[in-house]
């Protein structure tokens, strides 16, 4: 189906241009441990849903999980809604258990010049370097009283190193 | 349509048909001459018949083009000459190879004949026929780095087709960089202020001393700093009795403009033609002509991309300000070093927006040393009140506010402001309810009162409209809790972080 996407001709939004690029390099070359999940795609692509799996020899080691991605038409300029969906969600200090990920890139540190992949990596990365799984320690409270969309959020980033 | 013409021009180059060009001669003193000769013929033919008419000696008769000597044996269908295309000729004499010993007498840098305040008829008129300089004529100028003068050029790196382009105010379309051939492969570029956006740019250079065009010099420019204010590069001044040593390099918009004024064209040092064909660091796309980041990778936006770029950043109020560029971008990937370094780029986002840029630009250098902004109904005058009162009038709009509430001039604490207001209204023995109802500007207070929290920096009223108490002031940056009006702090985030 995105297959079809691709080689449509009528004018495309810029958005839709730039995710067509990336979806076309994610898909012929896919950083190891990240797959998009092609029936998940929205006609316009702003909506994507990206399976990763936890990378071997870390506390996430072959667990599978699904990030859900939503572009506004001011993507790239505009960050990405970014969560993890489904019944998996990581427990993990950066991780709510509604899915809202607390990561810098996702808000105040966005850059056009990132990407889903670079967004991915982040995430993956994120997972890999955490030593005990554990749940935010204000998870129950956030969950409870936060707005649907994470961006809404204003993150306080304490500590980087999980 | 420019299309069309273009694609004439094309073809023409493509056969190579001889055709019958009118080349237009300047000598100095602005005499000129017009020749009609076959493309097929040799710049030598050409200086025969221009010494025949001018009558003078073809052996010393030089001609010039785009700061180059044309060399005898070269056709003229590969130099790019179109009707009505000026060359500026000159005699060698002498007097003038013992005058300037370092010049090589076989390959004189410069020579400029034309009058500085000379119309351009070459630059003009070139540009109804296309303007193709061959690519040896431009490896050669490569090679030399031969300057410019007068005589259009350096601003042609390696153009090899240029073809028509139709400037008029109607048939413009909207963006303002639209406007740029694909095959306009300048090497520099300019904000033309008159035609509102991007053009090629000629380079020229004259005099500093007494700014006449005649200015021979040492080396041609190679780098921003060549053509800068600060040039190393010396030279000189051939006019009359005038001893300067020192050129001053300008650009213009390769539009013929009547009247033309110095300061109409803005320089764009980060443009450029995209002959390498790097993609663009947002969009992804090859564009014929990018900006490209002064970082050590430098990363290369479409001129499209970066003007939503910049129109994020404006409208988010992102910029920075940067100790040496001033109120600027870095590039989108965060390197270091990467700061627009010319405010003139931010032309690229449109006029209107430019203004805004500029507004905000001033704004913020005002907040940052220490000013205030008048917070009288559209005005936002930039203010430094001096001595210790509270009062402070603006010299703008005569609006009198207190420095501590930035709401108007209140006798009395600032927390007590809106009794003070009711006070007065009291003093007029007026029901106390009628006259609420009754005041226009008091609604709207109640209101900006209501929905709104002083920011605990720089006082403005700030909207909350979701999220956590956490607050990042987009004016000053002052991070604030919400509930506490006070600097986010520790205890903020342990007791109310999302909330009460």
């Amino acid at each position: 189906m995105y297959l079809a996407l691709l080689t449509k001709k009528t004018k495309m939004t810029s958005m839709e241009k730039r995710l067509q690029k990336e979806l076309q390099a994610m898909t012929k070359d896919p950083p190891a441990g990240v797959s998009v999940n092609t029936n998940s795609l929205s006609s316009n692509l702003s909506e994507w849903v990206v399976d990763i799996e936890g990378a071997p020899g870390t506390l996430y080691e072959s667990e599978r999980f699904q990030l859900g991605f939503k572009f506004t038409s001011r993507y790239p300029f505009d960050s990405p809604q970014v969560m993890f969906l489904g019944p998996n969600i990581p427990v993990h200090p950066h991780i709510y258990s509604n899915g809202h990920i607390c990561l810098s890139i996702l808000t105040e540190d966005w850059s056009p010049a990132l990407s889903v992949q670079s967004v991915c990596l982040s995430i993956v990365s994120m997972l890999s370097s955490c030593k005990e799984k554990k749940l935010p320690p204000d998870n129950a409270l956030y969950v409870r009283t936060c707005s649907k969309d994470p961006k809404k959020t204003r993150w306080w980033y304490h500590d980087n190193s999980v | 349509m420019a299309t069309a013409a273009s694609t004439s021009v094309l073809s023409k180059v493509l056969v190579n048909e001889p055709e019958q060009l009118s080349i237009v001669v300047r000598f100095s003193g602005n005499k000129i001459y017009n020749v009609n000769i076959s493309s097929k013929d040799t710049i030598s033919d050409l200086k025969k018949a221009v010494a025949h008419i001018a009558n003078v000696s073809p052996r010393t008769l030089n001609l010039v083009l785009t700061g180059q000597l044309l060399n005898d044996s070269t056709l003229l269908q590969d130099c790019g000459l179109g009707i009505h295309t000026t060359l500026h000729a000159f005699c060698w004499s002498d007097n003038l190879v013992h005058e300037s010993p370092d010049i090589p007498a076989q390959k004189p840098q410069l020579f400029q004949e034309t009058d500085h305040k000379a119309p351009h008829g070459y630059n003009s008129r070139d540009e109804s026929q296309g303007n193709q300089i061959t690519r040896d004529c431009l490896r050669a100028a490569e090679e030399t780095s031969t300057p410019a003068g007068e005589s259009d050029v350096d601003g042609n790196d390696f153009i090899w087709l240029r073809t028509q382009r139709e400037i008029s105010s109607r048939t413009r379309p909207p963006s303002c960089y639209r406007n740029l051939n694909t095959n306009d492969i300048s090497r520099f570029f300019v904000y033309c202020k008159i035609c509102d956006c991007v053009q090629p740019a000629k380079l020229r250079l004259s005099c500093k001393d007494c700014g006449s065009g005649a200015f021979l010099v040492d080396r041609g420019p190679s780098n921003w700093r060549d053509i800068s204010a600060n040039t190393e590069i010396i030279g000189t001044c051939k006019s009359g009795s005038c001893s300067g040593t020192v050129p001053r390099f300008y650009l213009r918009c390769n539009e013929k403009h009547d009247g033309e004024v110095e300061g109409t064209a803005a320089l764009l040092k980060h443009v450029q033609a995209n002959h390498k064909r790097v993609e663009c660091i947002i969009c992804s796309d090859v564009m014929s002509h990018v900006l490209i980041f002064p970082c050590s990778p430098g990363h290369v936006i479409c001129l499209e991309c970066f003007n939503q770029y910049g129109t994020t950043c404006l409208n988010e109020r992102r910029f920075v300000e940067h100790p040496v560029h001033g109120y600027t971008l870095p590039c989108p990937a965060g390197c270091l070093d990467s700061h627009i370094e010319e405010t003139h780029h931010f032309l690229l986002l449109g006029q209107e927006k430019y203004e805004r840029y500029k507004n905000f630009g001033a704004e913020e250098y005002v907040l940052q040393n220490g000013g205030m902004l008048c917070p009288g109904p559209g005005c936002g005058m930039g203010l430094f009140p001096s001595g210790e009162g509270r009062l402070v009038k603006c010299r703008e709009c005569r609006h009198e506010f207190c420095k501590d509430c930035r709401r108007e001039f209140h006798l009395g604490g600032c927390e007590n402001f809106l009794e003070s207001l009711s006070l007065a209204v009291s003093d007029l023995r007026i029901n106390d309810e009628r006259a609420v109802r009754a005041t226009w500007e008091q609604e709207a207070q109640s209101l900006i009162d209501e929905t709104t929290k002083s920011c605990p920096g720089c006082q403005t009223k700030t909207e909350r409209s979701g999220g956590c108490m956490h607050m990042i002031c987009s004016r000053c940056q002052t991070e604030w809790c919400w509930i506490c009006v006070k600097k986010w702090n520790r205890d903020c985030m342990a007791d109310h972080w999302f909330g009460t």
